[in-house]
This record gives C-alpha cells, sequence and structure tokens, in this order.
C-alpha cells in the first residue's frame, strides 16, 4: 500500500514538472513578433513575422526585431523591451506588465489577467473563460499528459 | 580518416535536419486571437489562446479550437483543415501550402520561405532573419536556443 501511494505521489510529482516545463504565457512585442516564455522565465519558442534575431554568448535571445530582451543573473527573461517581467520566491512569472499571472495547487497557469484557464483531469487546457489582455496569451503543447 | 570525415559530415547533417524540422513551425491563426503552430509534417506543437474551448478526440488529437474545427487524414494522421484553411502537402509529407500561403525548404529541410517572407538562418541552424513580412495570419515559430 506504501508503495502503491510512493507511485502516486511520484507520478503527480511528474505530472507537476511536466505541467510547468511547457505551458508558457506568449508575449506579443512588435511588428507581430511575440516571444513564449516559460512560467520559469525561459525563451520556449520566438513567433515572428519580421525582422533580426540576435544571440549572445549564451546562446540567448537578445533581440527580436527591434526589441531588446534582458535577462538577470539566473539568465531568467526580466525585460521584452518596455515590458517587464515579475517572479516569486519560487522563481514563476507572477506579473507581465500590469498583467497577473496565478497558478493552483499542480503549478500550472490558472489565471492571466481577468481570463481563467480550466484543465481536464488529464491536465489538458480545455477552456479560457474571458479573455486575455492584447499583448499576452495562453501558450500550450496540447494533448500534453 | 575520410570515413571519420564522412561520418562526422553525415552526423552534422542528420542533427541539424532532426533538429530544424522537428521544433520549427508555421503558425495559423485561426479567430478570436487564438492560433495553431504546426509543425512542418503538419502535426500541432502548440496552441496559443486567448480565449475559448479546447476538444481532443480518442486519440489526444486537438479538434477544436475556440469556434475552429481541426480536421485530420485518415491516412497519415496530418492536419489538412483548420476552420476553412486547407493545409496541403508535397510527396515528402511537408507542408508546402497553408491557405493561399506557400511554404518553402531549403537543402536542410528548414523553412526558408513562408509567403514573400524568406527567412535565413545562422550556422549552426538558429533563425536569424526574416526578410519581408509574412502574411498576416501565418508567422514563423522557432525554438530560439538550439543546441
Amino acid at each position: 500500500m506504501r508503495k502503491l501511494l510512493l507511485c502516486f505521489v511520484m507520478f503527480l510529482a511528474f505530472t507537476i514538472v511536466h505541467a510547468s516545463s511547457s505551458d508558457a504565457i506568449e508575449v506579443f512585442i512588435s511588428a507581430g513578433n511575440s516571444v513564449s516564455l516559460s512560467t520559469t522565465g525561459k525563451v520556449l519558442r520566438l513567433n515572428m513575422s519580421s525582422g533580426i534575431v540576435i544571440y549572445d554568448n549564451l546562446n540567448r535571445a537578445v533581440q527580436v526585431g527591434d526589441v531588446s530582451v534582458t535577462y538577470d543573473e539566473l539568465s531568467r527573461v526580466i525585460q521584452v523591451g518596455n515590458i517587464s517581467v515579475k517572479y516569486d520566491q519560487s522563481s514563476r512569472v507572477i506579473k507581465i506588465d500590469n498583467t497577473a499571472i496565478a497558478y493552483d495547487i499542480s503549478n500550472r497557469v490558472v489565471k492571466i489577467g481577468d481570463a481563467t484557464l480550466t484543465y481536464d483531469e488529464l491536465s489538458r487546457v480545455i477552456n479560457i473563460t474571458g479573455k486575455t489582455p492584447d499583448n499576452l496569451r495562453f501558450a500550450t503543447v496540447p494533448g500534453q499528459t | 580518416m575520410r570515413k571519420l570525415l564522412l561520418l562526422a559530415t553525415m552526423s552534422l547533417a542528420f542533427i541539424t535536419i532532426a533538429n530544424a524540422s522537428s521544433s520549427d513551425a508555421i503558425e495559423v491563426f485561426t479567430s478570436a486571437g487564438n492560433s495553431v503552430s504546426l509543425s512542418s509534417a503538419g502535426r500541432i506543437l502548440r496552441l496559443n489562446m486567448a480565449s475559448g474551448t479546447v476538444a481532443y478526440d480518442i486519440s489526444n488529437r486537438v479538434i477544436q479550437v475556440g469556434n475552429i474545427f481541426v480536421t485530420y487524414d485518415k491516412v497519415a494522421n496530418r492536419i489538412i483543415k483548420i476552420g476553412n484553411i486547407s493545409i496541403n502537402y508535397d510527396a515528402s509529407n511537408r507542408v508546402i501550402k497553408i491557405g493561399n500561403t506557400a511554404i518553402a525548404y531549403d537543402f536542410a529541410n528548414r523553412i526558408s520561405k513562408i509567403g514573400d517572407a524568406t527567412i535565413a538562418y545562422d550556422v549552426i541552424s538558429r533563425v536569424k532573419n526574416i526578410a519581408g513580412k509574412t502574411p498576416d495570419d501565418v508567422r514563423f515559430a522557432s525554438v530560439p536556443e538550439h543546441p
């Protein structure tokens, strides 16, 4: 019974880590370009219409189009152009510009501003009620469990 | 020595092609600020959403994003339609047309053109420039930190 419980806890831990590793918040910057940030402030994807990308010697994108990306000493994004990114003590993104980001007990993004995200029992996003601000979206790998 | 060089070249080519084709994507805007990022093989890599529901089928495939339906072909499990936007493939199973927008690839199987926009890469296959502009409903999506 204890082994079963341990397995369940390990599965739960895996689910939590898994959920937090790929979900992202997409930040629109300029000229139709955007940057998808993981909940820990890493650039997961660039979505681009036009413009250049410049990387630093740590292989981080430091310029996307005409917008600069700034990192802190932990390699977390802290500024995208004039949009600032704030973190809580667990290194999770909790504010992008003026928009608050909230998480549930499984470390999943549940609120982006006034928009509320709902997940099914497999941790797949199934609904976003309300609407995220114009410069932010929720980004996820679909069907991921 | 020549065999070693050949092996190294083949490995590099394989890594470059596999890497480029597995993570770069074409993002298709659907409606209500939502979009779907498709791999060059027609798989959904990401959903980017502002609002609405997502529905899955029993095979764990996304079949609805907001009020837009996603349709797959029966043979290769590729997406062939997103709402009223058709996706077309070449004989190598690569996306070559999304709606009216043509997609082209370079010798390393990397996306090199989306409509009139031309995509350039550096020596380690990181995107470094998009000259011109993609159509309003299609963008290039990339993982910036390639190994």
